[in-house]
């Protein structure tokens, strides 16, 4: 599934590096990133497309914990037509013996 | 007013009595500062002792703990400290020297991004680039790790920032407060609904609990509905040991009983509960006739790995004030009470000294009353089976990330943060060395920690996985040739003694309690003794070995 957030968060240092550390280590890929730096408003303003068969949800309620979000929205969701990059399907088990 | 010198005021201004740390050239404007301030300033052997314990000093007082360290090394030695903070939900704050701002990027000594670093192991993390934003970020750090869910906020300070003078109006612009998810009236029907509905009704109960300030209410919901509960590690003191609904710890090393009640349970209410796979076991398994109702003051946790039926996010304390209704399960409260006398934690009948033996003795001699920091391994497993706590706030446990070497930092923590509790370090042989420089501090400030060391001269626990999952073949799990742990001690100031005549285990543990001042027990047991039971990584809880099927 692909699906598109629009994130308003506090421009501070890793504010940016912190919203992809999350959509990193929650299991989403990201397609496409789209950021501007409103100096006026000291907002970053992402606008994030990501890749996951693990369900939208558990990224949003994630990223709309940090400290610095203003404003979270989930634009779209769609079936995945074509992947932008072939790869062999991930095991996306959440238990493996460890 | 310079940089440093507002910091300290702020510390004292947020009740900060104790801070634990280790100074180094980039945070020498802060502790400059210091030397004017009534703050207890404790000197940690290793950055890593000072933040584990900040952390135990949290955890066992409810405040936030504040560590320092200076840049590079010194940041990098904390960030193992801000995990297991994170992992458990522990209020901190960690703050670090950092090179100046025009050497930022410049690769100049001691230079680390530790910002970067310290990204997925915080709540948040803050850089000051300016002193006029010093102010706004100190409130922001002390306000992120206490609200909601708590947990460790670094703020990275270039030494520039120290010595700068602060404006005079130099006014915070705190964040808009956020708004907390609160479960609706329709959702609490709903939960109330099921609750009526169900004939075996499990209470789940962990971290989250404590947490939230809601052990008052959490008693009265259990004491009230009269359903029978199980804990996570975390959650254990919850309920007190004794308490006739209280079937003890589930999971990997939980009881028959309980991980067999929660087999069984037509409703799961798990409250203040990650569904970690300690827990769980093979998750697509767990509690498999259940409907779950979730109270989580994280909506992130909601969800996440097991889908609730019922799912009220926000104040447990509130959640549970209304799901507190009479309820009729006396049957299912006696097949509780008759699985656990059969199916309990038992004592394993083994020669010579076991742990289970003798943390059961320590539970007995000290009422369940002392402040147990835990180190990481079998000997973990057994203070969670055998020690009956009487309250989550004494039982100091990396449950989490499972950290060798927390205990004894913890354990100072601890003792600071409750001078007139007895505090005991539970360790084994292999977390003992993880940290044992702070037998040092110890000896400096004369903490009367006591320290309780079970040697089985192995890495025990990895020792056990290797028997059970890898057909005994044993790679790299012998510890023979440990120092001897009473001669180091003394080293340190600290008198010792050894346990190794089973007969003699009440009076060498009372001689630990009562010796003033610090002391150290030293006792060695069998190599051979592991944990039961046990529920193979990846397998289902109701595969439960119980050693005499392994």
């Amino acid at each position: 599934m692909i699906f598109s957030l629009h994130i308003q968060a506090r421009s501070h240092p890793a504010m940016l590096e912190k919203i992809l550390q999350t959509t990193r280590v929650r299991g989403f890929a990201i397609r496409s990133l789209e950021v501007k730096n409103d100096a006026a408003e000291q907002l970053l303003k992402v606008h994030l497309t990501v890749e996951s068969e693990r369900p939208q949800e558990r990224l949003v309620t994630q990223l709309n914990k940090l400290g610095g979000i203003r404003e979270l929205t989930a634009l779209h969701a769609v079936a995945d037509p074509v992947p932008l990059i072939e790869r062999p399907p991930r095991n996306v088990s959440l238990m493996y013996p460890v | 007013m310079n940089g440093a010198e507002y910091i300290v005021r702020k510390l004292m201004s947020e009740g900060v009595d104790t801070l634990f740390g280790y100074p180094g050239g980039c945070i020498m404007p802060l502790y400059d500062a210091l030397l004017e301030s009534p703050i207890r300033h404790i000197l940690c052997r290793h950055e890593q002792g000072s933040a584990f314990a900040a952390n135990g000093y949290a955890r066992s007082s409810g405040r936030t703990g504040v560590c320092l360290a200076t840049s590079g090394p010194g940041a990098t030695n904390l960030i193992t400290g801000l995990a297991d903070a994170y992992m458990d939900s522990v209020p901190m704050v960690a703050i670090t020297g950092q090179v100046p701002t025009p050497l930022i990027g410049s690769d100049a000594f001691q230079e680390i991004d530790v910002l970067g670093m310290s990204l997925p192991v915080t709540k948040q993390s803050f850089l000051v680039e300016q002193i006029e934003q010093l102010p706004e970020i100190l409130d922001q750090a002390f306000h992120v790790a206490r609200e909601g869910r708590p947990g460790p906020v670094l703020v990275d300070l270039p030494k520039d920032i120290q010595l700068a003078t602060l404006p005079a109006r130099t006014l915070p612009q705190p964040d808009p407060a956020r708004t907390r998810p609160q479960a609706t009236q329709e959702q609490l029907r709903q939960a109330i609904e099921l609750i009526k509905a169900s004939c075996r009704p499990i209470i789940f109960g962990g971290g989250g609990i404590l947490l939230g300030d809601a052990i008052v209410p959490f008693r009265h919901f259990v004491d009230t509905t009269g359903i029978p509960a199980v804990f996570s590690l975390k959650g254990l003191g919850t309920l007190p040991g004794d308490h006739p609904r209280n079937m003890g710890m589930l999971g990997m090393h939980g009881s028959v009983a309980a991980n067999q009640a929660v087999q069984e349970a037509d409703l799961l209410i798990a409250v203040g509960v990650r569904f970690d796979d300690r827990v769980t076991g093979k998750l697509s398994r767990f509690a498999p006739h259940a409907r779950v109702i979730h109270l989580d003051i994280d909506p992130a946790e909601i969800g996440k790995l097991r889908q609730a039926s019922c799912a009220l996010a926000g104040d447990i304390r509130q959640n549970l004030k209304a799901l507190a209704i009479h309820l009729e399960v006396s049957d299912w409260q006696a097949a509780c009470r008759e699985r656990l006398a059969r199916d309990g934690f038992a004592l394993p009948r083994q020669d010579g000294i076991t742990g289970p033996h003798l943390l059961r003795q320590l539970s007995a001699m000290t009422r369940g009353q002392a402040i147990i920091s835990c180190d990481v391994g079998q000997h973990q497993m057994w203070v969670a089976q055998h020690y009956a706590f009487d309250h989550p706030r004494k039982h100091l446990t990396s449950g989490g990330l499972g950290a060798m070497g927390f205990g004894l930092p913890a354990a100072i923590g601890a003792q600071l943060a409750n001078p007139d509790t007895l505090v005991i370090n539970v360790a084994g042989d292999g977390s003992f060395m993880m940290n044992m420089q702070e037998l040092a501090t110890i000896g400096r400030y004369r903490l009367p920690t006591k320290i309780l060391i079970l040697d089985n001269q192995a890495l025990g626990m990895v020792r056990q996985q290797q028997a059970v999952c890898y057909q005994g073949r044993y790679s790299e799990i012998d510890l023979s040739d440990n120092p001897d742990f009473c001669t180091l001690a003394q080293a340190f100031g600290i008198p010792a003694r050894s346990l190794t005549d089973p007969d003699d285990m009440a009076y060498a543990i009372n001689k630990l309690l009562e010796t003033p001042g610090p002391a150290l027990l030293h006792v060695a047991i069998a190599t051979e003794h592991n944990v039961w039971p046990m529920v193979k990584p990846g397998e289902a809880n109701d595969q439960i070995m119980t050693g005499a099927n392994p």
